[in-house]
């Protein structure tokens, strides 16, 4: 099958107030894509219905409420899932033994055992799969390329910024370690997000897709240091992770949600390389002009009742939340293409995605261990216990 | 480095990012002028200052063999630090990348800094708030490149 021959039909599992709609639109702005409906378990709670109801009519698609109905169409070829984490594994597994090819949000699960539940149902009916991830960015794509072209000799250690600029922060209280639950079992929160997970899994993945083998080693930390509503829930709001890998190259992660006003733009982004004949720096934002002129300074939107960290597109529209304009950043292509037009292109040619559900797996696994760290205040060899 | 320190300092005096919690330094040296444990050191003592906070426990990767050290450090009051030296090539630029968090904003600096403030010298490290705790930490990353495990740092053990 080549190119253009083919419109895939794509499936939307879980509407409003989840990633599905940032990855509805990448879809749909695909040619060779065509969104089918917006559908979900038969069982969700009203007002999730609700959320996926509205999302179906602004995109102009059928609403199937139940799950099993649309997954038996002919015309649906993959399944972009976004279910809220606790069923997220679940709505995987049953879509790949449907035979759909799997594009997943991240993380892929919230446990390791969902995790291998989704490799194996992906594995058993022979799908195509990818994570969402960072790593088809244009940074992550330079850092890769800079790597490959053995400018810095051999990989000895990496580091990893990522953080996102939202929130008002100041409100948590300080003062104190954060008791860490070794296994969190609750992931989704209308106010909050396990923010080692939610920031730290776009390291995590980046790192091992640059590293290229399996971690052997998480010694993690995670705090809470900025938002009352991260604490209030328990969750934390930052998450530090140091690993080894196999090859023994180390790495090292920083990873949280940091305020509005705490970064020029989204928040700091961006790889260091160590290797043996030097290191490097890939910043999200560089190259990049800096602008400043006589124009209203960029303000933080107001707080959504629903959203206050900021999370969905379509709170932020609500609240009409204005791009930072100071860092206009250079790039080489007008129009990089989405991670999910990425994800076509592994279904049209028949190889696997960088990012599969077996990588997204992996990450899982990582970020997993690093609560048992966090918790047990020491290293924690992988894999984990079955 | 030392005005980097005392600017740093002064803006934290300021309360404008609000409580510092965590610090990310990355540093590049020229290693045959000075051992990355050393520089180690004297950053953390930095970080330390910085924070205004005891250190508890430490995670360290690398080694001098190795070409970068690495230091994860967590605080008896909460607060992190990431510092990692690696060695330049021999007539490679010093670099500083820093990232020092407050729970209301942020410090950012980035620089290939003159030779001269490159990295900060012992003096630095005599001066500091932090001269007692630093030689206990630096104990402990020895102990956590030797074991592969984190170390708890003498005196820094809570209380909780």
């Amino acid at each position: 099958m080549s190119k253009g021959e083919k419109t895939y039909g794509v499936l939307l599992a879980t509407g409003l107030r989840t990633h599905q709609e940032n990855y509805a639109l990448a879809f749909k702005a695909d040619p060779r894509c065509r969104l089918i409906a917006v559908a979900d378990e038969a069982d969700v709670p009203p007002r999730r219905a609700e959320w996926n109801r509205k999302f179906a009519e602004e995109m102009n698609l059928p609403y199937i409420p139940n799950l099993d109905d649309a997954l038996a169409r002919d015309d649906v070829d993959i399944v972009s899932v976004c279910s809220e984490h606790e069923r997220r594994g679940r709505v995987a597994v049953k879509c790949a033994q449907a035979g759909k090819h799997l594009y997943l949000d991240k993380p892929m699960t919230c446990s390791v055992a969902d995790a291998d539940a989704v490799v194996a149902a992906v594995e058993k009916a022979g799908v195509r799969s990818q994570m969402f991830s960072f790593i088809h960015n244009p940074w992550a794509q330079a850092a890769k390329k800079a790597l490959d072209s053995g400018a810095i000799g051999e990989l000895v250690s990496v580091h990893c910024d990522v953080m996102f600029a939202k929130g008002n922060p100041g409100t948590a209280p300080l003062g104190k370690q954060r008791k860490q639950d070794p296994h969190p079992t609750r992931f989704t929160f209308m106010d909050s997000k396990r923010e080692l997970r939610a920031t730290g899994v776009y390291a995590v993945g980046l790192i091992r897709w640059l590293v290229g083998c399996e971690v052997q080693t998480v010694y993690g930390v995670t705090a809470n240091y900025f938002f009352a509503e991260h604490a209030k829930n328990d969750v934390e709001d930052f998450g530090l992770l140091a690993l080894n890998f196999e090859n023994n190259i180390t790495a090292t992660v920083a990873s949280g949600r940091i305020g509005w006003m705490s970064h020029p733009q989204g928040g700091p982004n961006g790889v260091y390389l160590i290797g043996t004949k030097g290191t490097l720096k890939i910043d999200a934002y560089q190259p990049r002009i800096e602008v400043y002129a006589d124009e209203p300074p960029w303000t933080k939107p107001p707080v959504h009742p629903e959203d206050p960290m900021s999370f969905w597109s379509s709170t932020q529209d609500e609240v009409k939340t204005q791009p930072k304009h100071g860092w206009v950043v250079i790039r080489d292509e007008v129009e990089p293409a989405s991670d999910a037009s990425r994800f076509i292109d592994c279904i049209e040619s028949g190889r696997e995605s960088e990012m599969s559900a077996k990588g997204g797996a992996a990450v899982v696994e990582v970020l997993m261990a690093g609560y048992v760290s966090a918790a047990k205040g020491d290293v924690v060899p992988l894999p984990l216990p079955r | 480095m030392r005005f980097l320190y005392q600017t740093v300092k002064e803006v934290l005096a300021s309360g404008r990012i609000g409580s510092p919690v965590f610090v990310r330094c990355l540093a590049q040296i020229a290693s045959d002028r000075v051992h990355l444990q050393d520089a180690l050191a004297e950053v953390l003592a930095t970080a330390s200052a910085w924070l205004g906070a005891h250190p508890q426990q430490v995670y360290a990767q690398g080694g001098e063999d190795a070409g970068h050290i690495t230091a994860a450090v967590h605080y008896v009051s909460g607060q992190t630090a990431l510092v990692s030296m690696s060695a330049t090539k021999t007539d490679g630029p010093p670099r500083v990348d820093l990232m020092l968090l407050g729970n209301k904003g942020a410090i950012y600096h980035d620089s290939l800094l003159l030779p001269l403030f490159a990295m900060p010298t012992t003096r630095l490290i005599s001066q500091s708030e932090q001269l007692s705790s630093t030689k206990a930490l630096m104990d402990a990353v020895e102990r956590s490149l030797q074991t592969g495990k984190s170390a708890i740092i003498e005196g820094g053990k809570s209380d909780e």
